[in-house]
Order: C-alpha cells, then sequence, then structure tokens
C-alpha cells in the first residue's frame, strides 16, 4: 500500500482570506490577521493570526487555531508552527478530532515527515466531552506520556498509557496500538471472552489476528479451561477474484472427561474421549452473475465436540453440512445439493445423529418457458430426489416413521399450462392442465411396527393427471379515502386417484397444515413424495384493502370440498401426513386469515383453522406488533389441537412476547418470554439490559430455559458484554447459547 | 362508495407492467406470480408502460418448541414484500407500499423434510403476497 | 489491538478507496457457464 502522501502538491494554490493582510516588504512576511481563511491542497486552516515567512516556507498561526486535513483529522490548538506544505512542525495545547469521532488532546505535539504525528503527555478517548461542564472526565480515557498517530503504518501507539474509568486510573500500559480510523484490517490481539460452564470450569480466552494480505488473513485463538486445559483454534480465510474460502481447525485434549457424565448424570460422548478436533470450510464462488457454487461442511472427531465447546457457527444442536451449485435467472431456477446433517446430542447411546438422511443429491429445475404456448404459460418442474439413512427414526411406538433404514430415490417431471380468459364483465376465468410422472427406486429396510403398504424393494413409478378450472369476480369498492378490492374465488380440480398413496416413504412432504395459503392450490401437499389426487373444489374469498391515511388490510376465508375419488387426506403413510388436518372429511374445515397494519406502528395478523361443524378452533395463529417511539415489541399466541394420526398427540398452546424499551437516550431494556399454557409454565424467559452511547457498549443479559429432556441440568445462564469503541470489548458469558 | 368490477371493460389493464429481475429464489416465486396476474399467460410485455420494483423477504420462526411426546415443532413462514410502480414515461410513482403473508407449518424431527417444509412454506407465503400486491396494483390503476 | 475486517478482492485496484464502511461489490464477470442454456 502506497504511504498516504500527505504533503501539498507542488502546484496547490494557496486561497488566503483575512481582515487585514500586511505585506513586510524586507522580512518577506505576510501577517494576516483577523478571521484568517487558508486553504491550501485540501488542508483548511482558520485562526486570529497567520504569520506565513517565504523565504523560510514557515506559517505561524496562534488564536484559536483550527486545520482540517485532507485525512479527515481536525486540529484545534492554542499555537502552531508548521512548514509551508504542512507536513513539519510544532502544535501547542491542541485537541484533534479524527473522523471515527475519537479525539487526541496534549500539551504540544510534533510533525515530523508528514505522516507521523507524536503528542507529549496525551489524552486519548472516543468519548464526547460532556456538553455541560467539558472539563468532567469522560467514560473512559487513556492517558499516555506519548501518543503517536501514524499515517502510514495507520495505527494510534500509546506509550506508558494509564486506562481511566470516570477519571480513575484503572489500569497501567507498558504500550497499546490500535488501528486509526483509515485502518479496515490490522493484525494484532482481538476481544478477549471469558465463560463458566459446570463441565469445563472457568475459561478464558484470547485471539490473535494477521494479516497476511489485504485478501487473505488467519485468526488463531487460545482459549484455557480450568477443568479441561487448552482448546486451540484456527481459522484461514482467502479471497478470490469471484468468491471467498474460510477453512476452521480446532482441537483439545481434555484434561478431565469424566465431569460430563458427573453432572450429566448418565454417560456421555463427551466424557468417553479425552483427544477432540473438529475441521470445517466453508466457501461460495459467483461462477457468473448467475450462477453461484459453494460448501459449507463439518467434520468432528465426535458428536457432541463443536456443541459442547461452544465453537462460533457451530454450536446448535442441529448443524447441516452442505455443497451446492445453484443459478437464478429471468424466470427459472436450478439447484443441486448435498446435504449430511449432525445431531449433536451428548447422550452416549442417542442414535439421533444416524436417523438423520444422508441426501446425495436433491435437484430442483423449475423453469417457465419465456415465451406462451397457445397463449397460456408453461411450466416445468423437475426434482430428483436421492438419500440413505443408516437406522430408522420412529416416533415413540407409533405407526409413523419419519424415516426408514437403507436407500431411496425419486425422479420427478411436472408440466402445467395455465391461461387466464378476463371477459369484458370483468370475469376471470383460469383453465388449467398439469401432468406428471414419477420413478421410484427402493432398496429399504421395512417399518419394525406394524404398518404395512410398503412396496416392496425395486423401482416403481407413478404419475398424475389434472384438469382445472378457476372462476374469480374481482370487486372494486372505492370510497373518498380508501380503496377496497373484494374477490371471491371458486376453483376445481378433476384428477384420477393417487395411486401408491402410503406405499413409498415421505422425505420431503412431511409436514402438512392446510391453511388459507394453501387453499388454492393445485396439489396441497408439501412436497412432491405425496401427490394429491381426486377431485376437488376449493371455494373462498380474497379481501385486501387500503386506506389513505396508509393503514392497509387484508383477509381470506374459505372452504374446500372433496367431489369424487380417493381423498388423499384419509389415505395414511408412513408419516400421516394429511391425517388430521381438516381435509379428511367431504367438507374440510374453514380457514381463514386476517390483517390490519396501522402506520402507526401497530400490525396485527391472525391465521386459523376452525372446525367445520362446531367451529371450534383447530389451529391459531396470532401475532402483534407494535412499535411506537422507544417501545417495540411482538406477541404471538398460538393454539394447535392435538393431531394424533399425524403424530402430535396433545394440545399445545403457547404465548411469547418479546419487547424492548429504550428508556432513556442511551438506556434500554428488553425482555422475552415463552409461556406454555397447558402446562402453565415458562418454556424460556430472560431479561436484558443495555447501555450504549458513542464511546461505550454495556449488555447485560439473563436467560431461563426450561429443557425438558434434561429437567436437572442448570437451565439458567448470563452473557454480558462491555466494549470500548476503537479499543475492543470484552464478552462474558456462563454459556454461550443465543438469547431468543 | 363506487362499485364495479376490477377487470373487463373499463377496469384495470395490467399487461403492460415490467419487474425488475429477481435477486433471490423467493422473490423469483412472487415474480412468476405475478408476471402470470399480470399477463395471464401472455408473459412479459415486449413494450411496457410501467415499471414494478420488488423487494422480497423471506423469515421463519418457530413457533412452539417440540415437547417430549410431540416431534413437530410448530412454525411459520413470513415473506413479506416492498413493491414501487413507477410509469416508464415520465418515472412518476403510481402506487407503492409493504405487504406480507403468513404460511403455518411444522418442522418435524428430520432436517431434510424440515428444510423442505420451510422450502414449500415460503412458496406458499410468497404465492399469497403476490395476490395481495396484484390487487393493490390494480386498484391503483384502475382509479 | 488488532482489528478484523472483511477482506478485499485480490487486484482490486483502489482507484477510489471506497468510503467507509461501505464496499460496492463489484459486478461479476459475465462469463458463459455449460448450464446458462437451462435458465434462458
Amino acid at each position: 500500500q502506497p504511504p498516504l502522501d500527505v504533503s501539498v502538491p507542488a502546484d496547490a494554490k494557496m486561497l488566503l482570506a483575512a481582515d487585514q493582510l500586511i505585506y513586510d516588504h524586507d522580512s518577506s512576511l505576510v501577517i494576516a490577521t483577523g478571521g484568517v481563511q487558508i486553504d491550501y491542497g485540501g488542508y483548511q486552516l482558520v485562526a486570529e493570526r497567520v504569520e506565513y515567512d517565504q523565504r523560510t516556507g514557515r506559517v505561524r498561526a496562534s488564536g484559536k487555531v483550527e486545520m482540517l486535513e485532507p485525512g479527515g483529522n481536525r486540529i484545534y490548538a492554542d499555537n502552531l508552527d508548521v512548514t509551508d506544505d504542512f507536513s513539519d512542525g510544532f502544535v501547542n495545547a491542541l485537541r484533534i478530532e479524527t473522523p471515527d469521532n475519537t479525539r487526541i488532546i496534549a500539551e504540544s505535539a510534533e510533525r515530523s515527515g508528514g505522516t507521523e504525528t507524536t503528542f507529549n503527555n496525551g489524552v486519548y478517548t472516543a468519548c464526547e466531552p460532556c456538553r455541560e461542564n467539558p472539563a468532567k472526565a469522560p467514560f473512559w480515557q487513556i492517558k499516555a506520556r506519548k501518543v503517536i498517530q501514524n499515517g502510514v503504518t495507520q495505527t494510534v501507539r500509546l506509550e506508558r498509557a494509564t486506562f481511566e474509568l470516570f477519571g480513575m486510573p484503572i489500569a497501567f500500559l507498558p504500550y497499546l496500538e490500535l488501528p486509526d480510523h483509515q485502518a479496515k484490517r490490522k493484525s494484532g490481539f482481538l476481544q478477549p471472552s471469558f465463560s463458566v460452564t459446570d463441565e469445563l470450569g472457568f475459561g478464558a480466552g484470547i485471539p490473535y489476528y494477521y494479516v497476511i494480505s489485504p485478501s487473505m488473513d488467519v485468526t488463531v485463538t487460545g482459549t484455557g479451561y480450568t477443568k479441561q486445559g487448552f482448546l486451540a483454534e484456527g481459522e484461514f480465510r482467502q479471497r478470490f477474484e469471484n468468491g471467498e474460502v474460510i477453512l476452521r481447525m480446532a482441537g483439545i485434549s481434555q484434561n478431565n472427561p469424566d465431569n460430563f457424565d458427573a453432572s450429566a448424570g448418565y454417560s456421555t460422548v463427551d466424557g468417553s474421549v479425552t483427544e477432540r478436533g473438529f475441521i470445517a470450510s466453508e466457501a461460495k464462488f459467483e461462477i457468473n452473475p448467475r450462477w453461484t457454487f459453494g460448501w459449507d461442511v463439518m467434520l468432528q472427531s465426535d458428536r457432541n465436540f463443536a456443541r459442547t465447546y461452544g465453537l462460533q457457527g457451530y454450536g446448535d444442536v442441529r448443524h447441516t453440512s452442505e455443497v451446492y451449485l445453484t443459478g437464478l435467472a429471468n424466470r427459472s431456477f436450478f439447484d443441486l445439493r448435498a446435504y449430511k446433517f449432525d445431531v449433536q446430542d451428548d447422550w452416549i447411546d442417542s442414535t439421533q445423529d444416524k436417523e438423520q438422511a444422508l441426501v446425495y443429491p436433491v435437484l430442483d429445475y423449475n423453469r417457465i418457458s419465456p415465451r406462451s404456448v397457445a397463449g397460456g404459460e408453461l411450466a416445468l418442474n423437475v426434482n430428483v430426489q436421492n438419500l440413505s439413512r443408516e437406522n430408522e427414526d420412529r416416533l415413540g411406538v407409533l405407526e409413523r416413521y419419519p424415516g426408514l433404514e437403507g436407500e431411496s430415490a425419486r425422479l420427478t417431471a411436472e408440466l402445467e399450462w395455465k391461461r387466464t380468459f378476463t371477459t369484458a364483465q370483468g370475469l376471470r376465468l383460469t383453465t388449467l392442465l398439469a401432468a406428471r410422472a414419477d420413478g421410484n427406486y427402493l432398496d429399504l429396510t421395512g417399518p419394525s411396527g406394524t404398518y404395512s403398504g410398503l412396496e416392496s424393494n425395486g423401482s416403481t413409478g407413478r404419475g398424475m393427471v389434472t384438469a382445472g378450472l378457476e372462476a374469480s369476480y374481482p370487486i372494486l369498492m372505492t370510497t373518498a379515502n380508501s380503496t377496497h378490492v373484494i374477490e371471491p374465488i371458486a376453483q376445481v380440480f378433476v384428477r384420477p386417484n393417487e395411486q401408491l398413496s402410503g406405499g413409498l416413504p415421505n422425505e420431503d412432504a412431511q409436514s402438512f397444515v392446510f391453511d388459507t395459503t394453501s387453499l388454492f392450490d393445485r396439489d396441497k401437499f408439501s412436497g412432491y413424495d405425496r401427490i394429491e389426487g381426486g377431485t376437488r373444489a376449493n371455494v373462498g374469498v380474497r379481501y385486501t384493502g387500503s386506506y389513505s391515511n396508509g393503514m392497509t388490510t387484508f383477509a381470506t376465508f374459505g372452504q374446500s370440498y372433496h367431489l369424487a375419488g380417493l381423498n388423499s387426506f384419509t389415505t395414511t403413510d408412513l408419516v400421516g401426513a394429511g391425517l388430521d388436518s381438516g381435509l379428511e372429511s367431504r367438507a374440510s374445515d374453514f380457514v381463514a386469515m386476517a390483517g390490519v397494519t396501522s402506520p402507526a406502528g401497530i400490525t396485527l395478523s391472525g391465521s386459523g383453522r376452525f372446525d367445520n361443524e362446531g367451529l371450534s378452533l383447530k389451529r391459531g395463529d396470532l401475532t402483534a406488533g407494535l412499535a411506537r417511539g422507544p417501545f417495540s415489541g411482538t406477541f404471538t399466541y398460538s393454539d394447535v389441537a392435538a393431531q394424533k394420526g399425524y403424530g402430535a398427540t396433545q394440545d399445545r398452546r403457547e404465548l411469547k412476547g418479546a419487547a424492548t424499551l429504550r428508556f432513556t437516550e442511551n438506556w434500554s431494556v428488553s425482555g422475552a418470554a415463552s409461556y406454555d399454557l397447558e402446562r402453565q409454565k415458562f418454556y424460556r424467559s430472560g431479561v436484558g439490559l443495555a447501555y450504549g452511547d458513542e464511546c461505550v457498549e454495556f449488555a447485560i443479559s439473563y436467560q431461563r430455559l426450561l429443557d425438558d429432556n434434561k429437567p436437572e441440568t442448570r437451565d439458567w445462564s448470563i452473557a454480558a458484554r462491555l466494549s470500548f469503541r476503537t479499543l475492543g470489548d470484552i464478552n462474558y458469558s456462563t454459556v454461550d447459547e443465543n438469547l431468543f | 362508495c363506487q362499485v364495479r368490477p376490477l377487470y373487463g371493460e373499463g377496469g384495470a389493464d395490467l399487461a403492460g407492467i415490467e419487474i425488475k429481475p429477481a435477486t433471490t429464489r423467493v422473490e423469483q416465486v412472487v415474480r412468476n406470480e405475478l408476471i402470470f396476474k399480470f399477463g395471464g399467460g401472455a408473459g412479459e410485455p415486449a413494450s411496457p408502460d410501467y415499471t414494478l420494483a420488488l423487494r422480497v423477504q423471506g423469515s421463519t420462526g418457530n413457533v412452539l418448541a417440540a415437547g417430549t411426546d410431540n416431534d413437530f415443532t410448530a412454525a411459520r413462514t413470513t415473506v413479506s414484500g416492498t413493491y414501487t410502480l413507477t410509469a416508464r414515461a415520465d418515472g412518476k410513482v403510481i402506487a407503492s407500499g409493504v405487504r406480507a403473508a403468513t404460511a403455518l407449518l411444522d418442522l418435524p424431527s428430520q432436517n431434510y423434510a424440515r428444510l423442505r417444509a420451510i422450502r414449500d412454506g415460503e412458496d406458499r407465503a410468497a404465492r399469497s403476497l403476490a395476490a395481495m400486491i396484484e390487487a393493490d396494483i390494480a386498484a391503483k390503476l384502475s382509479r | 489491538c488488532g482489528r478484523k475486517g472483511g477482506l478485499e478482492r485480490p487486484g482490486a485496484t483502489m482507484t477510489n478507496p471506497p468510503a467507509q464502511g461501505t464496499e460496492t461489490t463489484p459486478p461479476v464477470e459475465d462469463r458463459r457457464f455449460i448450464l446458462d442454456g437451462l435458465l434462458e
């Protein structure tokens, strides 16, 4: 990087304005007095009196001197004596404000070579002086015998420094080097972090960051734990012309593995090993503006290492490793991806990890042809899914199998053509034709229970054809200050029955919730492993409204009718998708959605399914949001009635809320809780306090998390963070878990 | 208060709207849905009169954590869209606003099934969002 | 202490250093890719 060229270019003209200008001929001295303003090669100087000696080329300014440097520093001084290209000289009783709002106050300063300024008895702080009485010591400051600001190395170096909090000396540091406002990256120690947990003991970690080049760097972190010893972590990052790669490694040799069994109360994976490690990599490359290729993969010596030591980004119970190639342009999308799923569970006999599928690959190719075909839109959807699994995943003793042991593959291709005709009276008729063909290959171990009906191993296939007609008649109502659109809609889909329903594994269509967003879908299943068959009609009405004061409203309401053939939502499959969903009866449950947002920061929206006979709420979801002035909060009420066939054997009702109140300009308090209404207890609750101003950020939060499977483990945690802007921050947490 | 059909004779004509290219999958689902609703199958207009700028954001949140015996975590996917319709001739803003739609879903114990459930939730919410944006724009254009 | 920041593209000429904090992502070079035909 070329040194910052501070001195003034030779041809720069000096603009000088003043009340009075005296030219002393024999001493060739130009004296300007009264409101002197000089603009010279990007430097701007203001003073009451300026003497410019043309022979020696010195500029002497005095009286409320203020100088703005091209780099952005603003200097206030009593008097200043510099060369005419401002690169060398002395300044007395001065204060510097850098563009990133930090301050250096010193008795005197010496400037040399245009790039280095040395301050004597300086005070460095990022805090602004207190408006009422500037003399009061700021929140924090560093007093140093010498402060050296260097434009080339882009550093501020403090020698024999004392860190002061509210003016009271806290720590003495032989020397401290900080990156200045221009430095984007600078080698050196980063923020330390502290933690305490039962199994690991007290932990203190300090990362060291080393810049290899503007596009390559390394971060090495050493963390000592009182009970388990030394954890070493390394991260290497490199950026290329069209992408970036990150490589991470970590390892530890545990001193007391049996701590884990003791505190968990059962034998754990963590307790059964001593040498533990992990290697991970992340990358993303833009092949061209339409195509992206990348990966996010992790490999660890045992199945709970990253979670136990809270490795950044890899500490969650569920971790997904994937490799992908994605293309997106015009109206088409392509995504080829492979997945490996990790479940980080400490119980030694847990097989959850082996029950997850290994997917190699899943391909999604959705294309809509740019030109219309027979006046309509032709869409092609292709999905390939090939996966295998070591252990069967069964829901307790129910005949529900989210995953079978063995390998299964499916290739699906689907064509859909649709076209809308609008009559003169505003009636819209949409005709639709769709055809789909599936090829399946099964090499599975049968369900361990009594579930029968699974196709035998080998290849098989099925298909579906659909003819559909939709009629909708949107009506516009306008009043003085609002417009409303009400759109009654009726659809009918004529199809043969779903073949082999329940005979094939269901991997990508396990979730099934009937609501207004799936009411008008041609196929209500959430994936390709199930196909909706039979003749069905969907009827409903959509409403949107908007008001001149900015308020908006919306609502949808409807019902679905099974007219003929096999109702796919009554046939069971390995996961019971569709059972107890409200669609199993001839006339379905009612589904509704409604919401209002007002410019005053209030949003309210709800979605619900009501029993077709008694109108009792089968599934409800209500969200309220309020953002006004210092207060912002969201509240959610959810109510899901039991769906035995689908694997949810109990009613579940929960209230969840999160709110933040900024009660002064700098202080804010936040709280969040989720309360289980069925079991009358808080599932998760927490409160946080935060202070922030231009030079200090402090946050402390307490969280309590009830974990049903491990009621006896400690369920509260405290996290605190104190950060001094431009110096760095100190993190302390008892367990590294995100709060909500 | 005035009541009349939104489309048909003297109603809104949406065939001349072009939509800016999509940057994410969910944004493309909304864009494809709107192109069909505007053109009825005719595809993108060759010489459009209006330009629609669309910014779509999808997010999935847990609602009920899975209890001991229920392996399903009830969840919801919300897709929100900010739109601005400008006339190509003079760049005047005809309509702009924010709309959001929410799809309910369940997250089973299989991680792969979770990802596919979220993908389907995004698609469903995106289609409902497109319906709301179409109605807003049609109402403004037929004023 | 040090400061960890985002990396720069190699050979990104510093004609005008990007404004503080905002890194304008220069457009990716438009090269043909074998599967481009699928997205036309």
